[in-house]
């Protein structure tokens, strides 16, 4: 956005109005990204705290020459990717994204069959998935995000679409001629 | 055309918006028609495409931009130095609150035992330490049980950088290895220890030439500047300390 970057001056410079709109334009942004990496509702609060006071801390680093939004999500990645790294020592729960899904539609669905899949997933297929898919990020901002080429986001776009196809076909949840089965 | 190279046209075909309406190429049809498990994956795909609309659709829960601003402030405030907001503290909703990170049970339960055993370890090593006396110390006392004439009265501990690396150096090496390294600093004016270290503990560079030095020395250690003058004359008479007060061999 043309706006990011006199927003980032406006922060820097003191104003807490543009502090606030800021918060206020990316706060979804990077707390879906957290909640989608990582399940339950209070990491992914506590990541994206980290993340805001991590993108105010280093806000004057960030070229304006550069887009934002990538930068931003970098950040975010990289936070999750430590909490994941340490969830890894402790073993986890399912988390509660399945409470969460059966709290607001108690039938077994697609997204939440999908979102089993996803959790399945490789970390940088996922976190490419989700960018991809979820945030609507380009290639080349999730390249730029994730500090890859291009071609290796879609390759591994590419897997992440194999590997959950075919989880969802395994799951039963589509039957060989690409009809949704009725799960009660 | 062969599932490798379809895989290629699927690469394009996936990151195409407009793929569900996108076609496919006839080599792609052809090969789809004869290949059974790629036509599989044709449905999951066609399924995923239905999934990824229903789970981008799935309401997720939001974060608070309070919870948030808060963090940031507190941070902020931490910070010695960094960017400011003026008044940003006013701006905090009174109810928000930098949210303490939750750890699970397993977490703090790993947590503990960290501490418990880094505690542990840092017990023994610091009773390992506190039963073990410095190596200096041990080479003083074998020094002191033998008579001492010449050597000064003079600090126990290295006072400059040099004098760590003499003394380093007399702690690293036998015995006989520093008699030796003494014995070479012959061709050095030879000056009486007590003397030197007088000298370079009042500061007196001049007097250390001053009937002290032998005709051997015209090399005047003041002109090797204070300083030097004084940490040689330190160094010597640590050494002194250190050292037995063995002969040196004779060469």
């Amino acid at each position: 956005m043309d706006d990011d970057g006199a927003l980032v001056q406006r922060c820097l410079a003191g104003d807490a109005d543009a502090v606030r709109g800021f918060v206020e334009r990316y706060r979804d942004l990077v707390f879906s990204l957290c909640w989608r990496m990582l399940r339950q509702r209070e990491d992914a609060e506590d990541v994206a705290q980290e993340t805001f006071v991590r993108v105010f801390r280093h806000l004057h680093h960030w070229e304006p020459s550069r887009p934002l939004r990538p930068w931003l999500m970098a950040i975010a990645a990289n936070r999750c990717r430590t909490k994941l790294s340490r969830r890894k020592k402790v073993p986890q729960s399912l988390g509660e994204w399945s409470d969460y899904a059966i709290e607001h539609d108690p039938r077994i669905d697609l997204s939440e069959e999908l979102q089993q899949g996803i959790d399945q997933l490789r970390e940088d297929h996922r976190l490419s998935f989700v960018m991809f898919y979820q945030q609507e990020m380009s290639i080349q901002e999730i390249a730029a995000a994730l500090d890859s080429p291009e071609g290796t986001i879609k390759t591994w776009l590419h897997r992440a679409r194999k590997q959950l196809s075919e989880y969802l076909l395994q799951r039963g949840v589509v039957d060989q001629d690409g009809y949704e089965l009725h799960r009660a | 055309m062969n599932c490798t190279e379809l895989e290629h046209e699927w690469l394009d075909h996936d990151l195409n918006e407009s793929a569900e309406a996108a076609v496919w190429s006839p080599a792609a049809e052809r090969h789809f028609a004869e290949c059974a498990a790629c036509r599989r994956l044709r449905a999951g795909h066609a399924l995923l495409k239905h999934a990824v609309a229903a789970w981008k659709a799935q309401p997720a829960p939001r974060v608070s931009t309070e919870q948030l601003l808060a963090a940031i402030w507190s941070d902020q405030r931490q910070a010695s130095a960094g960017w400011t907001v003026a008044g940003s503290p006013d701006r905090v909703h009174p109810s928000a609150s930098v949210r303490p990170k939750r750890r699970s049970a397993a977490e703090s339960r790993i947590g503990s035992w960290t501490t418990v055993a880094a505690a542990v370890v840092l017990a023994v090593l610091g009773a390992g330490l506190y039963s073990l006396p410095e190596r200096g110390e041990i080479r003083m006392a074998d020094r002191t049980a033998q008579p001492t004439s010449l050597a000064p009265e003079a600090s126990s501990a290295p006072v400059t950088a040099t004098m760590a690396l003499l003394w380093r150096d007399v702690q690293t090496n036998s015995a006989a290895a520093a008699r030796t390294t003494v014995a070479s600093l012959d061709h050095f004016p030879v000056v009486p220890l007590p003397s030197v270290a007088g000298d370079a503990m009042h500061g007196d560079a001049a007097a250390v030439e001053r009937g002290n030095t032998t005709a051997e020395s015209e090399r005047r250690w003041q002109d090797w500047g204070a300083p030097l003058g004084h940490q040689v004359g330190n160094a010597f008479s640590f050494l002194g300390n250190a050292l037995p007060n063995d002969p040196p061999p004779a060469s």
